[in-house]
């Protein structure tokens, strides 16, 4: 019911979410402090040392100290995710709002250049224009930048055009309020939840497009410790040292399942339909 | 009070949507066609008075309200209030003295924000008062309006149905307006909210002397609340007086079905006349001749063509209708009149 609804408890999802989300928050915040060993000193006497003491999750073939490497790599992975998700999501959700409350010649221009990117395979428009743009990571949020607005865009736009015709912003438009005013002071905020959430699960979906732009060689370049490049490097050595792949794997694992809860947990509690 | 000016004055307002055309129309190169919600109104009220406007659903009460307030763009005609004229862009202070109370009262309220937040931005955008002062005049209007001061931080959906009302009509004095079009505001509300609402409305208006337009299906609201009535069918003002004569004395046989369909809750009550017969015709596709002509019981041949019969003065009311032509000047005016009317 709408009249007298009680406070919104938060779903599990949502709590578990959180949780596993912010302790990598903190693991990588922390890294400097809890990481055994500095993640790129080599150390020559203990080269492909399997998991136990003083390397509790082994070391890769030149001696560093993958439990470090992945506290250190959260960072670089975490860093990928958020701003390679908050850029695309500043841009969408503004192109994206005016789009749909203005509509009109600006709303069909728009529609078809997101059209157009839709047209092609995800990630391997990203990769094209990261090859363009040479290997790095300020590439990869460039390259983020110009393809993954449009979900949001589309998302808050489908979003608008319902609430543009609510009797409240009726009410803004007798009471005289800017055009501004209505539409990102009652507009947006009531529009934005889907974009929210999608964003969550965008997070995930960034940091296994970084690792797999990484893992290929066009993105974090060596020696910096980052998930994808750790799996990369360690995959010649997968008979001989498995924990080289493994635990990255595992991480990235974990780090996209805090995402993924806290996406479907928002959606639940924001009340959104995916 | 009919020699001053009138507040609002209408004239010749239409509101026409475009429909989308059809692979189908393009291909065979029919025409665009247009839905015609208001098909030229003129009407004038004056300060101080309300004006009921009633009708059948879709007649095009609603388009009317937010076209006479300047929410809808008109297609043709204009509006003035105050010998202003009304339009979609006028600027801040023009709109102040027009505002508008919602059928669905939570709609109408942005869901995100708290009552508070709600009454102060139109006082803050419009420098009703200094800023120190905003605080004390939400207090006022949520005093005024009969919400205690402790829902003040509470947001729309966790208030009642007659709450949220209130605090719609709180927002819509908070601007001090001179007009307020009340669109079906108590239809959505239990009936014992909504005479409490129906009550505030009237104290208030009697306290500030606002005008208001009250647009409304139920009959037995509009009787108690207005000083007089227009009666709407398919956009067109088909019967327009004083509520005691145009309900006493209904002329227009649409006014006279659309009251005898209303139940009347009297013992001495007259019989209820005959029903409506049928559906209105769609308003994309009109009769030729008077658009009621299709459900009138008395509808003659006159009726049946030719351009839909003018709003005529008729005492101190006006009737759309052929049977109430006064330059026939007939007594009888109920009785069919078998010859084709001059135009």
């Amino acid at each position: 019911m709408r009249a007298g609804a009680p406070r919104r408890r938060w779903p599990p999802a949502l709590k578990a979410g959180l949780a596993i989300t912010l302790a990598w928050v903190a693991l990588a915040l922390l890294a400097d402090v809890i990481a055994p060993f500095p993640p790129n000193d080599h150390n020559m006497q203990a080269i492909l040392h399997p998991p136990g003491r003083p390397h509790w999750l082994g070391t890769d073939n030149f001696g560093r100290d993958v439990l470090s490497r992945i506290l250190h790599g959260a960072r670089v992975d975490l860093l990928m995710g958020v701003v390679g998700v908050l850029i695309p999501f500043v841009i969408g959700v503004t192109l994206g709002a005016v789009a749909g409350y203005f509509g009109g010649i600006v709303d069909a221009i728009l529609m078809r250049i997101l059209d157009v990117v839709l047209a092609f395979p995800w990630l391997v428009l990203l990769m094209a224009i990261i090859v363009v743009l040479g290997p790095g990571l300020k590439s990869f949020f460039i390259a983020l930048a110009l393809v993954g607005w449009v979900s949001y865009a589309r998302l808050v736009r489908a979003q608008v055009l319902v609430i543009r015709s609510a009797d409240y912003v009726a009410a803004g438009r007798s009471l005289g309020y800017s055009t501004g005013r209505i539409l990102w002071r009652h507009v947006l905020p009531n529009a934005i939840a889907p974009a929210i959430v999608f964003a969550m699960s965008d997070v995930v979906l960034v940091i296994l497009a970084g690792s797999a732009i990484s893992y290929l060689g066009f993105g974090v370049q060596p020696p910096t410790a980052e998930w994808g490049l750790m799996i990369s490097e360690g995959q010649s050595f997968i008979f001989t040292a498995w924990w080289m792949t493994t635990f990255p794997g595992i991480a990235l694992v974990l780090l996209a399942l805090g995402f993924s809860l806290l996406a479907d947990g928002l959606a639940e509690y924001l009340g959104v339909r995916e | 009070m009919s020699a001053e000016a009138p507040l609002l004055q209408a004239r010749g307002v239409v509101v026409r949507y475009d429909l989308p055309r059809s692979l189908g129309d393009l291909l065979s190169r029919r025409p665009a066609r247009a839905l015609q919600a208001v098909a030229g109104i003129d009407m004038s009220v004056a300060r101080g008075t309300a004006l009921g406007i009633v009708g059948e659903s879709g007649c095009g009460k609603s388009t009317l309200g937010r076209a006479l307030i300047g929410l809808q763009d008109l297609s043709a005609g204009d509006v003035s209030i105050n010998g202003l004229r009304v339009s979609s862009n006028m600027p801040k202070d023009r709109r102040r003295s027009m505002q508008m109370i919602f059928q669905d009262p939570y709609g109408a309220l942005n869901p995100l924000l708290t009552v508070a937040q709600t009454l102060s931005e139109p006082i803050r955008v419009h420098r009703i008062v200094p800023p120190d002062q905003v605080d004390d005049r939400v207090a006022d209007l949520m005093a005024r309006v009969g919400l205690p001061t402790d829902l003040m931080h509470r947001r729309a959906g966790s208030l009642s149905g007659g709450q949220q009302q209130r605090v719609g009509i709180a927002r819509a004095l908070s601007v001090e307006p001179e007009l307020i079009v009340a669109d079906e505001c108590v239809a959505a509300l239990d009936v014992s909210i909504q005479a409490q609402v129906l009550n505030l409305l009237l104290a208030l208006r009697a306290e500030l002397g606002l005008t208001l337009i009250f647009i409304s299906h139920d009959l037995g609201v509009v009787r108690q609340v207005c000083d007089r009535v227009a009666v709407l069918y398919l956009g067109r003002v088909v019967e327009e007086g004083p509520t005691d004569e145009v309900f006493g004395d209904p002329h227009h046989p649409y006014t006279r079905t659309l009251l005898a369909a209303a139940p009347v809750m009297r013992p001495d009550a007259p019989p209820p006349g005959p029903p409506p017969v049928g559906e209105p015709p769609s308003p994309t596709d009109m009769p030729p001749g008077c658009p009621y002509q299709t459900r009138c019981l008395q509808a003659v041949d006159a009726c049946r063509s030719g351009p839909a019969p003018p709003l005529r003065p008729f005492g101190p009311r006006a009737v759309a209708c052929h049977l109430h032509d006064p330059a026939a000047a007939r007594p009888d005016a109920g009785q069919p009149r078998p010859t084709e009317v001059t135009t």
